[in-house]
């Protein structure tokens, strides 16, 4: 049906009003050709459907306009809850990411060095038999961009097939700080609350992220409070001055990994000004201290413990540390002991790329609890993701080296065996050691395929490690001159990672297929095939699919079921086997459907019930726990643990921490210690190297650098420099500066108080310029229990070019 | 002010009413003085300095007073010169054109033609945030707002009027058409092929001389003078701008405002047809 029907019923209407005559619409469409810019495309009979944006974790939904099998026009969606019909520039421009000239239509693979176009036959049959060569030694790298079934059914291919558990996304390197914390802290990951706690909060304080480049719709949403005269203010804790800090009230210039010392001096006054929450404490909190530095858990503290723990992070000591004053450190202290006040906490990569993740992360839960600032719509902490489905496909699906479907664990027994009954299996199929993370991953992707534990293929999907993993000269490059290694991409254009690709697969995107993206909300949000991908590009659910289906029948064992059959069978309604494998057949079923269905029966064992796909094709993305109520009407979840929010909390618990890990329905406030990070500027090195986004640009700019207005308002990358540093330094704007670490060195141009101002003896660089990698000189240097990368501080040198 | 307040505080109630005509005289003579000095030393609202001169350390600091420094003469050839933020004058208080509201408008259909035209250069497709044709120096709202609050005309050149409510963040969705950034030149534009829609169309039309519909969304473009109001391309101008209620006559789309009563989207009924294919094939 064309929606064009409701408009014209409605135009019919309105020129019935006016002047009514039988002949209405013939005249209609004579008058239609009247003169003006006439030869260009007109929006009349443009087809719209519902879509999730392909960027960033905010999940807003874009109305696609598709006209002639093409996609001619994007606009928000008003229905849907995160955007309400506003978008930002990258998502107004998002259909355009699909018509960049050089998209990937042919599988090609390298011979002598050259690549050369090969049927998907013939790929497909050189991965099958590069793994049957040595399964131990393949690993699949992919992303939180994945689609949610096309997440599942690597992961499925990975922990029951190949049986190794070598799968990581690149979402290690981005939020898995964040999920460690919320596991530490609530015993269960993700977060509690959502986007609408900045329609109710009366504080939003910002942990080291820039909202309103990274998150703009969210960052609206604040705005739009704020400019309504609403009494609500903006913290802006930085490291840099940004377009954020230009519309805060607030603005708390800290030093690099100083928001761990920050964190602990809010606990130490909230306890000595005897401000906390003793209600909220005793009631549904436990105390935990580290017994190492990657412990997860912790080991119980008393409240005397945890006081003396905290008390040596008076404002005076942690204002040398921080370079905040005691004044502002006591005003965050005094602001968290007010209980009249609701604030919200947010964060991304600031807290989540730091070498001590998990910890802050813990802390900046455990100053909410302590103070009672917890569970009221408004008053909370949330982290954010900066994918579309961080955690839709990584945390729930669970692509982790570690982690099956549904938050589950392969190193637990009783985990494992419920996978392998979900998943027809035979007992003990599931390998209960996990597999590498991605920095390991790469080390052994890097290391000589002689060595035992190495890794030889690595299949790349939806990603661009050859641009975004950190120290690129160690975790990418040696891959060139070592022998017997493999690396398989699937993507859209070609990238820094194609480049040292054997066999690229040219991959369908975004409206190219099905899919569904989970949001940093919790919200699953699905979609459909709009136009067809170009040439030969297939879905990357297919791709999987279709290998797993040649090892099938090239006998593999891993491939078959307890029962012998395929390990992705699927029946349709007529008991008839839906062929997966088969692209030629591909969408004469959703198989999208069909794996989500199978997806969903895991994510009901630990309350993270997704809605049934056919209730997401309804909405514009549901909030998980998602239940049947009494009416038979299912409904999402804004607020998890919370009584009147979350079906699962028991009635008269008010709040309820279900999957405690002391098992008593509580939540840990953690004591963590400041630790220093491992490089600091010196004499050699005496700069701060921060690195991270831009508005226009997401990620690695595989898409956006292919959008004309993006890529115009921001063609390349830049390093900015503080004023003073550059006076003294003799650097102009638009100079040519060399930038060192001990790790690469990079020629950029100079940008004196460019998009942002950083201040004296910092430097920022973008890293959405794949011919200016700056990843060549950052740290792999990782938190210990989530294992994910600091790139926002690392000590370099910077001098100018001639 | 506050001293007969704090009297007033501490005094009984006999000492209050015997003294209250002095206090009453000092409380007078205190508003006249002070509304006085105030007056006198009222002025105009400076201007605050550029956020990026504005102190990094300490948000709670009193002294948040920043001299920008000037270049020194060595370095003049060099220098970035932008506009000094304690410039009083606005683009807005020059001297404008705007035409009245009864004047008469004259429109042919290649001023049309050449309005469409040049509003394609700065849209990637109909219903895109247009890009900035001009530098952008400072990004704060209120600065786009000087000219785009309003409109402003100055000789043929217009900044159009926003479209829509007061939004903030300006530069989230509108960037600049050339980046200003210290970018070697000529960097490699992006190819891309995607051909958009171009112009919503000519609004249909019940019969030669009914009012056209309106043939984009108006959602986003609430107010109907920002494209066809008197500061505009003349092609897209309204031959009668003394009638205020637009959309009295002129009907907006229901599906391009997203009311659509139509709740299923056509994608949905497709997918719901496939499948039932799919079982009449099986059977």
């Amino acid at each position: 049906m064309k929606n064009q029907q409701a408009d014209r019923r409605f135009f019919l209407k309105t020129a019935a009003m006016a002047a009514a005559t039988a002949l209405a619409a013939g005249v209609a469409r004579s008058a239609s050709t009247t003169p003006g810019g006439d030869a260009l495309p007109v929006l009349q009979d443009v087809e719209w459907n519902k879509a999730p944006c392909r960027f960033c974790g905010t999940g807003c939904h874009v109305q696609v306009g598709v006209k002639d099998g093409k996609v001619v026009a994007v606009t928000g969606d008003r229905k849907a809850d995160v955007n309400k019909g506003l978008l930002c520039v990258k998502g107004y421009h998002v259909g355009m990411i699909l018509y960049g000239e050089d998209r990937l239509t042919q599988p090609q693979l390298r011979v002598n060095g050259k690549l050369e176009p090969i049927s998907w036959d013939k790929a497909i049959q050189i991965i099958s038999e590069r793994i049957q060569k040595s399964p131990e030694k393949f690993a699949i790298y992919g992303s939180g961009q994945w689609t949610i079934p096309e997440g599942y059914v690597a992961n499925k291919f990975i922990k029951a097939g190949i049986t190794n558990n070598m799968i990581d996304p690149n979402a290690r390197l981005c939020m898995a700080s964040a999920v460690t914390g919320y596991i530490g802290t609530y015993g269960v990951d993700e977060p509690y609350n959502g986007f609408s706690d900045l329609d109710h909060a009366d504080c939003v304080i910002l942990w080291g992220n820039n909202l309103s480049e990274m998150h703009p719709i969210l960052f609206s949403r604040y705005m739009d409070r704020k400019i309504r005269g609403e009494k609500i203010s903006l913290v802006d804790m930085t490291t840099r001055w940004t377009r954020t800090s230009q519309m805060a009230d607030h603005v708390l210039m800290m030093q690099p990994q100083s928001d761990m010392a920050i964190a602990n001096c809010i606990a130490n006054q909230l306890i000595a000004n005897k401000t906390y929450s003793r209600e909220f404490v005793e009631k549904y909190c436990n105390f935990r201290g580290p017994d190492g530095p990657a412990s997860l858990k912790g080991v119980p503290i008393s409240f005397d413990e945890y006081q003396a723990l905290v008390a040596e992070y008076t404002p005076e000591k942690v204002s040398k540390v921080s370079g905040l004053s005691v004044e502002e450190l006591t005003w965050l202290g005094k602001l968290f002991g007010n209980p009249d006040i609701k604030i919200t906490s947010l964060w991304c990569m600031g807290m989540n790329q730091h070498t001590q993740g998990t910890a802050i992360n813990n802390l900046v839960h455990a100053i909410h609890l302590l103070s009672g600032h917890w569970g009221k719509p408004g008053d909370g902490p949330q982290s954010l993701t900066g994918q579309p489905s961080a955690c839709g496909t990584v945390r729930e699906v669970g692509t982790l080296a570690h982690a099956l479907p549904g938050g589950l664990l392969v190193a637990n027994p009783e985990h494992a065996a419920k996978v392998e009954e979900l998943w027809g299996l035979p007992q003990g199929r599931i390998n209960p050691k996990p597999g590498y993370h991605t920095v390991q991953m790469w080390e052994k992707f890097c290391s000589p395929s002689e060595e035992k534990d190495s890794i030889d293929t690595i299949w790349v999907q939806v990603t661009n490690p050859g641009q975004t993993l950190p120290n690129l000269h160690k975790l990418f490059d040696p891959k060139e001159k070592l022998k017997n290694k493999f690396l398989i991409v699937s993507d859209v254009y070609p990238t820094a990672t194609t480049k040292l690709a054997d066999l690229i697969l040219p991959s369908a995107m975004w409206v190219e297929k099905n899919g569904v993206f989970g949001n940093s909300e919790r919200r699953t949000q699905q979609w459909f095939k709009m136009v067809q991908p170009p040439g030969e590009a297939r879905d990357d659910c297919w791709q999987t699919l279709a290998v797993a289906h040649q090892l099938f029948l090239d006998g593999f064992a891993g491939m078959k079921k307890k029962d012998g059959s395929f390990l992705f069978h699927f029946e349709d309604k007529n008991g008839k086997t839906v062929p997966v494998w088969d692209w030629e057949k591909y969408y004469d079923y959703n198989v999208d459907e069909f794996l989500f269905e199978e997806y969903r029966q895991f994510t009901t064992i630990k309350h993270k019930n997704v809605a049934p796909y056919q209730e997401l094709v309804k909405a514009r993305g549901m909030r998980w726990p998602v239940t049947q109520d009494k009416n038979g009407v299912w409904r999402d979840t804004a607020y998890r643990f919370v009584e009147g929010f979350d079906p699962f909390v028991e009635q008269g618990k008010k709040f309820q921490f279900y999957h405690s890990t002391t098992g008593d329905d509580r939540a840990m406030i953690f004591f963590r210690p400041y630790v220093p990070p491992p490089e600091m500027p010196d004499d050699e090195y005496p700069f701060w190297l921060d690195t991270g986004r831009v508005l226009e640009h997401w990620h690695s700019g595989t898409m956006t650098m292919r959008v004309p207005p993006l890529r115009k308002a921001m063609p390349s990358a830049y390093v900015e420099v503080n004023n003073e540093d550059a006076r003294k330094l003799g650097i102009r704007t638009g100079d040519k500066v060399k930038l060192e670490t001990r790790r690469g060195e990079l020629q950029l141009n100079a940008w004196i108080d460019g998009r942002a101002s950083c201040p004296p003896g910092h430097l920022f660089v973008p890293f959405f310029d794949e011919n200016l990698l700056i990843n060549q000189l950052t740290l792999e240097a990782h938190c210990p229990i989530s294992k994910q990368p600091d790139y926002k501080k690392c000590a370099v040198r910077i001098s100018k070019v001639g | 002010m506050n001293e007969p307040m704090i009297e007033r505080e501490s005094s009984t109630q006999n000492q209050f009413n015997s003294r209250l005509p002095i206090l009453i005289g000092v409380f007078l003579t205190g508003c006249v003085l002070v509304g006085f000095i105030l007056g006198i030393s009222e002025q105009q609202e400076p201007e605050r300095a550029s956020w990026k001169e504005r102190p990094t350390q300490n948000h709670l600091s009193k002294s948040e007073k920043v001299v920008p420094l000037v270049v020194s003469y060595s370095e003049i050839a060099a220098a970035e010169f932008s506009k000094n933020p304690k410039q009083a004058m606005h683009f807005s208080q020059l001297k404008q054109q705007k035409p009245g509201i009864f004047d008469p408008v004259i429109k042919k259909p290649e001023m049309k033609n050449l309005a469409i035209i040049d509003r394609v250069k700065t849209r990637a497709f109909e219903g895109a945030p247009p890009t900035i044709p001009h530098f952008v120096d400072d990004v704060r709202a209120e600065k786009c707002l000087v000219c785009h609050g309003e409109g402003v005309q100055i000789g043929q050149k217009f900044a159009s009027k926003m479209s829509h409510p007061r939004f903030t963040n300006c530069v989230q969705c509108h960037v600049p058409k050339e980046s200003k950034g210290p970018f070697d030149a000529p960097s490699v534009d992006a190819v891309n092929q995607f051909v958009g829609v171009a112009r919503p169309g000519p609004g249909l039309r019940a019969h030669p001389t009914a009012p056209p519909s309106v043939p984009h969304a108006t959602f986003m473009r609430e107010d109907c003078m920002s494209c066809h109001g008197l500061l505009t391309r003349p092609g897209l101008r309204t031959t009668h701008p003394w009638f205020t209620n637009c959309l009295q006559c002129h009907a907006p789309s229901a599906t391009l405002d997203q009311h659509s009563f139509v709740t299923l989207h056509s994608l949905i009924n497709k997918n719901r047809d496939q499948s039932q294919q799919v079982s009449e094939t099986n059977e």
